[in-house]
């Protein structure tokens, strides 16, 4: 069975590698205009030809092509995921490593700050900060960066309330080394495993949610292609033309589906004894 | 002790609630154009802006408004939603049932449907089935619950017309809302029932129970899955947060006319008396339901009482 593992290993792998080409060089192969309708070329089915070429997954209601909104809506998807995931892994670890080593106030208001967000749905805080502040890429990442830091800052919290009572560190300290250094120096290498397996679940994550707040129309301004607007633009014409939803639904699912595999060996391989 | 356990959790509970409300109160007041400017509309004159935020406590400090927003909070008043034009905790009530319908039915699906799944997982770690169900419920929990609804609708519903694609009410309707909002909580139901039944199956007792005789079949119901259904048990309780926003999402694309559709639309015309009184209740809800999650467990493992005695 490893042999079998390894090549499906492979396989998900590959299908990330075409995903972030997609993402990188697509969007200079496959152009895309958002604001031009092309009456004419409406609702075409897969392979139709259209003026500009063959539209092979077919083209949505106002007769843009659906293949360029599944390339485009890849950069954008992993463009915000990677943005927020980063983000959110600076804020965590570092609110999670002060608090975990420094302990007392510090711990306590990271602690219940992280305690009132676990309670509350991440994709509902996310969906009233999105929907009433102005609609724009950088509300959208502040909106799932919100609830998106907390997993780093729990792990990395408890990795270094372990460390912190470990000999070299202590160690350390009486050398008079300073706070600073012994956590940038001793506490977060221990977490850079873990970490990363945490990063990929997440970003699966943020890809999930932010698709979801472009369907509800509350997330990206609609200049910006994105899978979750494809969807839902697709929605009203289910009956007559399933490939608008189809179609970038399962570009989503795919890269969903994949990076959740591998954030789960990664997850199993670091897991925390 | 128990009673030490339990007040602290309330505490947290009671801390989260705030913690939500001041949350949405700074949100509303962040946003571009408040109550008195969306309410009156773009046509209004300035100075009927100007009386209706007097008369709304607009024009006040914040930490006056503030103070007076969590007073009201208190007492359930949120202030009269503008679109309805009644008291925004009435509307939010209104829908709640249908939003509470909705998440029992996913939750009895999921727990059923994960259960057996788990148990057929975890009765043989390791063997072709565990290793299939894995897989599956991986793939599960990452569907994105919104296109897999859509598509539902598009193969149920538009090809196959077996159920109604949209609206609300009776148990036709629930079906495909049901089920789209179960998916990725089966899985997880799944998957945790399966370690659990993975674990327990080491045990000592389930040796004794084979050796005395029992049928396998009597083995896993009598002795294994009731010792391995109380992290289930709370993993429903804590997922509760989890299930509520999948509902709000789902809600809106097969118009099920609950509380999550009333958000994402009162979101959309900023009506902000409906979306602090809607996204409160959740809040309550969840805490509430956290609660009895934590107290379930307690009560069904007395280890946890003894860790919470030390």
């Amino acid at each position: 069975m490893r042999r079998a593992g390894s090549v499906g290993a492979w396989v998900v792998h590959g299908i990330i590698g075409v995903y972030v080409l997609a993402a990188v060089v697509g969007p200079y192969l496959v152009p895309y205009d958002p604001v031009a309708t092309v009456v004419t070329e409406r609702l075409l089915p897969p392979g139709s030809a259209t003026a500009a070429g063959t539209a092979w997954l077919g083209t949505d209601g106002v007769g843009r092509d659906v293949l360029a909104q599944v390339v485009h809506g890849a950069r954008t998807s992993l463009t915000i995921g990677v943005v927020v995931v980063a983000l959110c892994s600076v804020v965590g670890v570092a609110l999670g490593a002060v608090a975990g080593y420094a302990g007392g106030f510090a711990d306590v208001a990271v602690a219940r700050t992280v305690d009132v967000l676990m309670a509350f749905p991440g994709i509902l805080l996310a969906i009233v900060i999105a929907g009433l502040l102005d609609r724009g890429t950088g509300v959208v990442i502040i909106a799932l960066c919100v609830a998106g830091w907390i997993g780093f800052a729990r792990l990395s919290r408890s990795v270094a309330l372990s460390v912190r009572e470990r000999d070299w560190v202590d160690a350390a300290r009486i050398m008079g080394v300073r706070t600073r250094v012994i956590l940038g120096r001793h506490v977060v290498p221990f977490l850079a495993g873990p970490m990363v397996a945490l990063a990929t679940m997440e970003l699966a994550s943020v890809v999930l949610s932010e698709a979801a707040l472009s369907f509800l129309g509350l997330g990206l301004p609609p200049h910006v292609a994105s899978w979750g607007q494809s969807i839902a633009s697709g929605k009203e014409y289910l009956a007559t033309a399933w490939w608008i939803s189809a179609f970038p639904g399962i570009a989503l699912t795919v890269l969903v589906v994949c990076i959740g595999l591998v954030g789960d060996r990664l997850t199993r391989r670091f897991a925390q004894p | 002790m128990m009673l030490a356990f339990l007040l602290r959790r309330l505490a947290v509970g009671l801390f989260t609630i705030w913690g939500v409300l001041t949350a949405v109160f700074l949100v509303v007041r962040l946003a571009p154009g408040d109550q008195a400017t969306v309410a009156l509309g773009p046509d209004a004159a300035p100075e009927q802006i100007a009386e209706l935020r007097h008369t709304l406590g607009l024009d006040q400090p914040l930490l006056v408004q503030y103070l007076s927003f969590l007073g009201d909070a208190v007492r359930g008043d949120f202030g009269e939603s503008y679109r309805y034009g009644r008291p925004a905790m009435d509307a939010v009530l209104e829908r709640f049932p249908a939003t509470v319908t909705l998440t029992l039915a996913a939750t009895l699906v999921a727990v059923t449907v994960g259960i057996v799944l788990g148990v057929l997982a975890g009765h043989r770690p390791g063997s072709l089935v565990d290793r299939a169900t894995s897989t599956v419920t991986l793939g599960l929990q990452a569907l994105p619950p919104f296109w897999v609804g859509i598509m539902l609708i598009l193969v149920l519903a538009l090809w196959l017309r077996l159920l109604p694609s949209a609206g609300g009410g009776d148990l036709e309707h629930l079906v495909l809302p049901a089920v789209t909002l179960a998916i990725p909580f089966t899985a997880l139901v799944g998957r945790i029932t399966r370690s659990g039944v993975a674990e327990t199956m080491s045990e000592p007792f389930v040796r004794t129970a084979r050796s005395k005789g029992l049928t396998e079949r009597e083995v896993l119901t009598g002795h294994v899955l009731k010792n391995s259904l109380v992290p289930v048990v709370t993993v429903v309780g804590l997922q509760v947060g989890t299930l509520l926003g999948g509902a709000v999402v789902i809600e809106t694309v097969f118009a099920w006319p609950g509380l999550g559709n009333l958000l994402v639309g009162a979101v959309g015309n900023r009506d902000y008396a409906v979306v602090q009184a809607a996204t409160v209740l959740i809040a309550v809800c969840v805490v509430v339901l956290n609660l009895a999650a934590d107290l379930a467990y307690a009560r069904l493992d007395p280890r946890i009482r003894l860790e919470a005695r030390r």
